[in-house]
């Protein structure tokens, strides 16, 4: 089975692709954050305090649960592998 | 690349593979949601990592055109599914408190990313061979899937199967 490269480069060449998504970002989703921007501050209403001490007596209790110790490995390794090896 | 160099594969093979990767991280990433609220995040979780060992394992052992292609792919459906990792964070501290443990593990994360790249250069530049280091990988992350289910003990049942409970 013979896999072909990604069609998009090869057609308008990665230099137009990077400036296509420059473009996108533009015109699309600066005005798409904008719009959910407006709206943040309602959502932020309803959510709960900052934990007592700060964000980072948050993270000292998050590094003192077992069970996000158990669950870091899996959530570190998989990035580690893949950026590493793989790509 | 060091990894198409030491399959002999080409480039463009290389290329086809990302984005195969990519194609299967979108239709996963999308197709897992249903199953989030199914099974639970922690399960999900479980279930990724073995497959990203397989995918690695895939890539150690083999040497076909076809191994790259699978590999790949088992590599897309277990980063895809690896994304419900956000909902174990938000079922075990709370929404409310999404935005402290995700800009921890974020940041976590990102530094894993720039270690991986960083070691293994550093590794091969070294003089060590790129092919005994996929196997070893496998190992490393079907043993980080060891801790996993142990945590799948420690979370109440509720909460495993995506309810979150009220606090």
């Amino acid at each position: 089975m013979t896999i072909r490269p990604a069609a998009c480069p090869t057609i308008i060449g990665w230099r137009w692709l990077w400036a296509g998504f420059a473009v996108a970002c533009a015109v699309a989703l600066i005005p798409a954050t904008r719009r959910m921007l407006r709206h943040a501050t309602t959502l932020a209403d309803g959510f709960g305090e900052e934990p007592a001490g700060g964000l980072l007596a948050g993270w000292r209790l998050m590094l003192r649960d077992r069970r996000f110790l158990l669950l870091l490995p899996c959530s570190l390794f998989s990035p580690f592998v893949v950026t590493a090896l793989m790509l | 690349m060091p990894l198409a160099a030491a399959k002999g594969w080409s480039y463009g093979r290389m290329a086809g593979c990302f984005t195969l990767f990519a194609a299967t991280k979108v239709v996963a990433s999308l197709v897992i949601g249903p199953w989030l609220d199914r099974v639970g995040p922690v399960r999900l979780i479980a279930a990724s990592v073995p497959l990203l060992a397989e995918a690695t394992a895939v890539l150690a052992l083999g040497r076909a055109p076809l191994t790259g292609a699978v590999a790949y792919f088992l590599a897309g459906v277990a980063h895809g599914t690896g994304g419900s990792l956000t909902a174990v964070w938000s079922d075990l501290y709370g929404h409310d408190k999404l935005g402290t443990v995700r800009s921890f593990t974020a940041a976590l994360t990102i530094f894993a990313s720039a270690l991986g790249p960083g070691l293994a250069g550093a590794l091969l530049q070294a003089g060590a061979s790129f092919e005994p280091l996929l196997p070893m990988s496998a190992g490393l992350i079907a043993l980080s899937a060891l801790p996993v289910f142990r945590a799948i003990a420690l979370i109440p049942a509720p909460r495993l199967m995506g309810h979150t409970v009220a606090r």
